[in-house]
């Protein structure tokens, strides 16, 4: 199953250079999803018509999905291969998107983070692309604000971290239910919808937000603290693939205080032991070992946004001032691979 | 809590040329902003107090002072408003404050559906949803023309229910934010990071300003239609009262430290050239009305707002062009959202 991922097709992939996906603002403010492959030529910038979020590409297919940002009421299919737009989604009434989405591993299936705020409770939203993305069935996930979700290496499992913000079109971005945050990460089953295990962050303020699945299914999230910013509390999280351990790593101190709580794209490397974690507040790239949950060092890139995993072993870094970089785990240095007038989203897709 | 904001406070009573040479951005800020907060929060009280006096003994006279009270403290948090990191942070206070924009009117929503329940209590307000908590939903209580000429109008028992509730709430979140900022201190101080932040935070505040409070109104963005309702306070005509009221507070709270930064950087003219900037917009705005409304609907006055808007263009294009490039300060994308 694990050889179906996009991820993981990248080290195959050495003929062509795989192309990269992201939600960008013009200067003028105008909204694009830019398309661009990592020896930094810009293949296509395709207009839309708001801030769009995360993506993902639909498995053996010409097809990539990027989410308006949430709340945002549709997604965009992109024909990857031309490099246009192949079709829009909305999210039906009563719900919108928070901006991420997975695949089926046989690209079927579309699973989308979303919000019925009527009743503002989190689901799943379930799309069978191969019926023009007709909406098929809703998870509920006993939960507020789910935001970014993968698919575990088995195929079956679908890993979802739920933010616990609450929010209403009505009220735009406030955030509603700060007291009474319940965040977690979730296992849930995709075929069934069953939640089968639910783990707590330590303090029910650290809304989990962004993650990323090893191929032993080890997952890092991370999180965004909404309590006082005079506090410094863990960011990360770690869930053991093997044991099933779930624990939160502390950085050091100072590093912990510069990530200034917040913490964005999470890319854990396929075929080496790092994963990069993004913290646009507090300009780092921080480095861990996700195989034993410990910190390696951080580097400053300013503004950094999106992350992603090379086959080269490197990882791929933007920033919302326009820059591209590119990041060796053991160094403490950056390259610049581009810089285009743009400011990039917080996070990059893969499509091949 | 008044000891610990006394001791904060000293240093500015006893500006030696020591002092002056040893004072810093931040901890001008600290105390600066700190004065803005607990002005709120006295005016606040005040509030609460005339508001309970009123419909406790209703009378004219006691309307006026609400009024009055509501315009002072209204007044003193846009002076502050532009701050957006620390304790405003907390528990999205700002919105508990001012829920604006209210594109779907959901003040008038909120306030018609709590007067149709039974009775109001404090524990009511205090969870209930933002656009019931704050200035906004006050306004509508006292200025709202069509509330004042209905059944439920001031001072009807369940209104002054209301009225108070929200008064008490909006009390107890401006005495905590107030206090609040002073635990924050220590914090502040330590941090080299919100040198910049308190710049930006100002960069912030007058970009909305500029597009969203002045611009949007006139009819300058999007829609091409002038539409006063797209201001702040249209109900009580204090739209460029708070525009006045929000550049006024930047100078006084903002600005101090900001040319003891200039100073430092050896950019003592640029300093000067703000300063300049900012007598000549204040110099503007007094010479406005306090409402927005009517000079949207002449174009004799219209021409008044354009040059204010121009004003208010150049101060944020030399905070932004000129300060904040001086200082190094360049302002994130992806650092000032929630996703």
């Amino acid at each position: 199953m694990a050889g179906l991922s996009p991820r993981l097709a990248l080290a195959s992939n050495t003929q062509e250079h795989p192309l990269i996906l992201s939600a960008v603002d013009g200067p003028d403010g105008q909204h694009f999803v830019a398309g661009f492959d990592p020896v930094g030529r810009t293949r296509f910038k395709l207009p839309v018509e708001d801030r769009c979020h995360g993506g993902c590409q639909r498995p053996a297919s010409d097809q990539a999905l990027l989410f308006a940002r949430r709340p945002g009421r549709h997604f965009y299919v992109i024909d990857t291969r031309r490099g246009e737009h192949a079709a829009r989604v909305e999210a039906g009434n009563e719900f919108h998107f928070y901006g991420h989405g997975v695949f089926s591993p046989d690209g079927r299936y579309l699973y989308v983070t979303a919000n019925h705020f009527p009743s503002g409770q989190g689901v799943i939203r379930v799309y069978d692309a191969s019926e023009n993305y007709r909406q098929v069935t809703d998870y509920t996930l006993n939960g507020i604000g789910p935001h970014e979700l993968r698919l575990h290496p088995d195929g079956e499992t679908l890993v979802i971290a739920l933010g616990g913000i609450k929010t209403h079109p009505d009220y735009d971005r406030i955030k509603l239910n700060l007291d009474t945050m319940a965040p977690a990460l979730l296992l849930m089953d995709r075929r069934t919808g069953t939640i089968r295990q639910r783990y707590t962050p330590s303090d029910h303020q650290l809304s989990c937000r962004h993650l990323d699945v090893g191929p032993d299914g080890t997952v890092i999230a991370g999180y965004q603290y909404q309590g006082p910013e005079w506090e410094a509390p863990p960011l990360i999280a770690r869930l053991d693939g093997i044991t099933g351990e779930f624990n939160e790593i502390a950085l050091p101190e100072d590093q912990q205080a510069l990530l200034r709580n917040y913490t964005a794209s999470i890319a854990v490397h396929p075929h080496t032991p790092f994963c990069a974690i993004t913290a646009p507040r507090g300009s780092r790239v921080v480095l861990i070992d996700y195989h034993n949950g410990t910190y390696l060092h951080s580097i400053e890139v300013p503004d950094v946004a999106g992350a992603l995993p090379l086959a080269d072993g490197q990882f791929v870094v933007s920033s919302g001032n326009g820059s591209v970089q590119l990041i060796h785990p053991h160094k403490k240095t950056t390259k610049l691979l581009t810089h285009l007038d743009l400011r990039w989203d917080n996070h990059l897709t893969l499509a091949s | 809590m008044p000891a610990l904001r006394h001791l904060i406070a000293v240093p500015l009573f006893v500006l030696t040329p020591w002092a002056l040479a040893t004072e810093t951005p931040r901890k001008q800020w600290l105390a600066d902003i700190g004065d803005g907060y607990q002005s709120l929060a006295n005016r606040a009280a005040e509030l609460q107090r005339v508001a309970e006096d009123y419909c406790a003994v209703p009378g004219t006279d006691g309307r006026t002072q609400v009024e009055t009270a509501w315009k002072e403290a209204f007044l003193d948090w846009q002076a502050v408003r532009f701050v957006d990191f620390g304790p405003i942070e907390q528990h999205s206070r700002a919105w508990q404050i001012q829920f604006w924009p209210d594109s779907k009117n959901l003040v008038a929503r909120k306030v018609g559906f709590a007067l149709d329940q039974s009775a109001i209590t404090q524990q009511q307000i205090d969870e209930a949803g933002v656009a019931l908590q704050g200035f906004p939903a006050l306004e509508y209580l006292l200025f709202d023309s069509r509330m004042g000429q209905s059944e439920q109008a001031l001072p009807a028992d369940q209104t002054c229910q209301l009225l108070t509730a929200i008064a008490g709430h909006l009390e107890t979140t401006t005495a905590n934010l107030a206090e609040d900022w002073q635990h924050f201190a220590p914090h502040y101080l330590s941090m080299e990071s919100y040198t910049a932040r308190t710049v930006e935070a100002g960069l912030n505040g007058l970009e909305i300003l500029q597009a969203r409070r002045l611009a949007e109104p006139m009819g300058l963005r999007n829609t091409k239609k002038r539409n006063p309702y797209l201001g702040d306070a249209w109900r009580s005509g204090h739209s460029l009262a708070a525009i006045g009221a929000s550049v006024d507070g930047l100078y006084r709270y903002l600005y101090p430290g900001l040319k003891t930064l200039l100073r430092q950087h050896n950019k003592p003219e640029l300093a000067e050239r703000l300063a300049k900037q900012f007598d000549s917009t204040l110099e503007e705005l007094n010479a406005l009305p306090d409402a927005l409304a009517p000079s949207l609907e002449d174009d004799e006055k219209y021409r008044e707002l354009q040059s204010l808007f121009i004003e208010i263009t150049q101060l944020e294009q030399v905070l932004a062009n000129r300060v904040a490039p001086a200082l190094g300060i360049s302002r994130g994308f992806n650092s000032s959202d929630g996703d």
